[in-house]
């Protein structure tokens, strides 16, 4: 009986004391443009993710998520730099982050070095996962959204010739610029004209001057929300008469409302996410009820993939003995399947989402839902 | 080219080069005073769109208060950034105060930077400037019509303050030798201030007008036009005031030149305007209007 008693308080000391060892704190590295030429992305992308992590900053076995927040000032060298810190200084399990196409490619070598992964959001160009074993993303990449925007134009728009401006600065653009052209040109499409600009650009009526002597019908321009609110109130001014189709970057920071103002009604954009559509997964409809009574404002889609970025990082982690074991959280990620997120149902498929994308019409000010397309 | 095209394009260039003839006017008149290459104008045209800015944003004034303001505001920015950067350097090698010119520069920048929170921000110009005028093809807004006429006025304006003004002739007198100039008793840092109100106050305007036609405001807007009115400056003929307003021009009728003529080239627009800058100075390496800095002035 003695032996009994003594054996049960050394057990219950240990599972005590294992307790105590357990309960403790997993990090997670935020790399976000929260300043900078795009520090709209950034901020719309953080409001999501600090309203997932207070609806849920405990993993199943009591541990608590951290949330280690850097800004990389929209820059590429920064982002690599804020990776190198999240992993040498704050030993972080795993990273959301940098967001954006060419921020996140700047960084994913360190992170593919050091083991440890990466969940971009909104990362969509192509080259992002490439070969690489340790990223992933929850959004879909741009192989899927060019060819929807072609599909798009041709079926639904009914454009058969189409003008594209190219950003030859951003990646994305680049990307989504060449499956495009590749997509539209197999559906009988003919690209009449490519017009390639500079993020940072200003002063776009010399381009557009020349584009409206050919009467364009319909422009296709993946480009981001300050360039395209400008080349929006330019076009308008010169009095270009064109449907434009637009794609995620375009609607992603309100600039491109404001700027733009009147000139981008009737404009299309394809996107990531519409708090619009029906929703399909239980959390979407929690996530939207917290988050508008939280922030006080509608869901971005940005906001979303960052929270489901962390949602797929702590569901891989509940799957781990250890939480903090970045070669075990990664393996889950990667085998994420029919994960019922804030922003609906994800497969990852060697480090890509599986998704469907969203196309809006610019009504008043504000995105209208039109219509959902399947992969 | 058709012509209708043609004239639209000879618009923008004109629209384009005039704003970079204001903010090249200030880098002139500060060269021609100081011989320092002042990096921190086209922050002072920064602030003042970011005040104009805030004034219609937050304060809700009118477009025409809110000039005002933003005018107001450029000046003290230029007077301050003279008198705590630049006087107590005045006797100092001329590279120190090039380098203070720069720091005053970032400071500017960051100072917006954390002040507004660095993201673009939308500038609400009046309806007025968004009406289309339509002139048989060729489509105007005001803006475009308002700014070269604003220009050229106000470079009437400064050429009479320098040729028929006795404060014009001491900045002339200061340009030449200020040494000599402080030892006939003329205040030099009165006039040195003077000359900063003037180049900040057209700065302003300058910053107004681009935040009118591209309504989307960074702080580090000016990095780039600041760049492209110096070399304007240059271009011209630095230390003369005509010769930057004439740079401004030619460089903004490149830009869109070359956008016009090579469309595929137009990411390039900038690489070429500033080769065909080098070209000019390797031609004539004082500028267009150069002068010759040992005998006149402005």
């Amino acid at each position: 009986m003695k032996l009994l008693n003594k054996v049960l308080t050394i057990s219950a000391c240990a599972m005590l004391s294992a307790s105590i060892v357990t309960a403790k704190e997993v990090k997670i590295g935020v790399i976000m443009p929260m300043s900078g030429p795009i520090g709209g992305f950034g901020q719309s992308a953080n409001k999501g993710l600090e309203v997932m992590h207070s609806m849920n900053n405990k993993l199943d076995n009591g541990d608590t998520v951290k949330l280690i927040l850097i800004d990389n000032k929209s820059d590429k060298i920064e982002s690599a730099n804020s990776a190198s810190k999240l992993i040498s200084s704050d030993k972080v399990t795993a990273i959301i982050g940098a967001l954006t196409s060419t921020n996140t490619m700047a960084m994913t070598k360190i992170a593919e070095n050091a083991k440890v992964p990466v969940v971009a959001p909104v990362a969509t160009n192509i080259l992002v996962t490439k070969r690489k074993e340790y990223v992933s993303r929850v959004c879909f990449s741009d192989a899927f959204q060019g060819e929807v925007a072609a599909n798009f134009a041709i079926n639904e728009l009914k454009q058969k010739e189409a003008v594209l401006i190219t950003d030859v600065k951003l990646d994305y653009s680049i990307g989504i610029a060449k499956i495009f052209k590749r997509a539209y040109k197999k559906l009988g499409g003919k690209i009449v004209k490519n017009v390639r600009i500079n993020s940072g650009d200003t002063d776009f009526k010399a381009m557009l001057s020349n584009l409206k002597a050919m009467k364009p019908k319909f422009i296709f321009f993946p480009v981001y929300s300050s360039e395209a609110g400008l080349i929006a109130k330019q076009a308008r001014q010169l009095g270009i008469k064109a449907k434009f189709l637009g794609t995620d970057g375009m609607t992603a920071d309100k600039v491109f409302f404001k700027a733009g103002g009147k000139a981008v009604e009737g404009f299309y954009g394809t996107n990531l996410f519409s708090s619009d559509a029906p929703k399909t997964t239980e959390l979407s409809k929690k996530f939207d009820d917290t988050f508008t009574k939280q922030k006080n404002e509608s869901v971005h889609p940005f906001g979303v993939l960052a929270a489901d970025s962390y949602n797929i990082i702590v569901a891989a982690m509940n799957k781990c003995k250890d939480p903090a074991d970045n070669v075990c959280v990664n393996k889950n990620i990667r085998a994420t399947k029919n994960f019922k997120g804030a922003s609906g149902v994800i497969s990852i498929e060697n480090g890509d989402a599986k998704r469907s994308a969203i196309i809006n019409i610019i009504e008043n000010g504000k995105e209208k839902y039109l219509t959902t397309v399947n992969p | 080219m058709d012509f209708i095209t043609f004239i639209q394009q000879l618009i923008n260039g004109i629209s384009l080069g005039s704003m970079y003839a204001l903010i090249a006017i200030g880098y002139t008149m500060v060269y021609g005073v100081l011989r320092l290459i002042n990096f921190a104008h086209a922050d002072i045209m920064m602030v003042a769109a970011f005040a104009a800015f805030f004034a219609i944003d937050s304060l809700e004034v009118s477009f025409v208060l809110a000039t005002i303001i933003a005018i107001l505001v450029s000046v003290v920015t230029g007077i301050l950034t003279d008198r705590v950067a630049y006087k107590p350097l005045r006797h100092s090698p001329r590279i120190s105060l090039l380098i203070t010119a720069i720091g005053v520069s970032f400071f500017l920048e960051n100072i917006v930077n954390v002040t507004f929170g660095g993201t673009p921000k939308s500038f609400n110009a009046p309806e007025f400037f968004d009406t289309i005028i339509e002139l048989s093809g060729a489509t105007l807004t005001p803006t475009v019509i308002i700014v070269p006429v604003v220009t050229v006025l106000l470079l009437s304006i400064l050429l009479f303050i320098l040729y028929r003004t006795k404060y014009g002739m001491a900045i002339r007198a200061l340009a030449f030798d200020i040494k000599t100039v402080s030892l006939m008793g003329i205040d030099s840092n009165r006039i040195i201030m003077i000359v900063f109100i003037i180049g900040s106050a057209l700065a302003a305007v300058g910053g107004i007008f681009w935040a009118i036609s591209y309504p989307i405001l960074t702080p580090y807007m000016g990095v780039m036009i600041g760049l492209k009115a110096f070399a304007a400056a240059v271009l011209g003929g630095i230390g003369s005031v005509s010769g930057a307003v004439l740079g401004g021009f030619i460089l903004g009728f490149t830009e869109v030149a070359v956008v016009a003529l090579y469309p595929e080239l137009g990411a390039y627009k900038d690489a070429i305007a500033f080769v065909f800058l080098i070209i000019v100075l390797v031609l004539k390496p004082t500028g267009i209007m150069g002068i010759n800095f040992e005998k006149s002035r402005f």
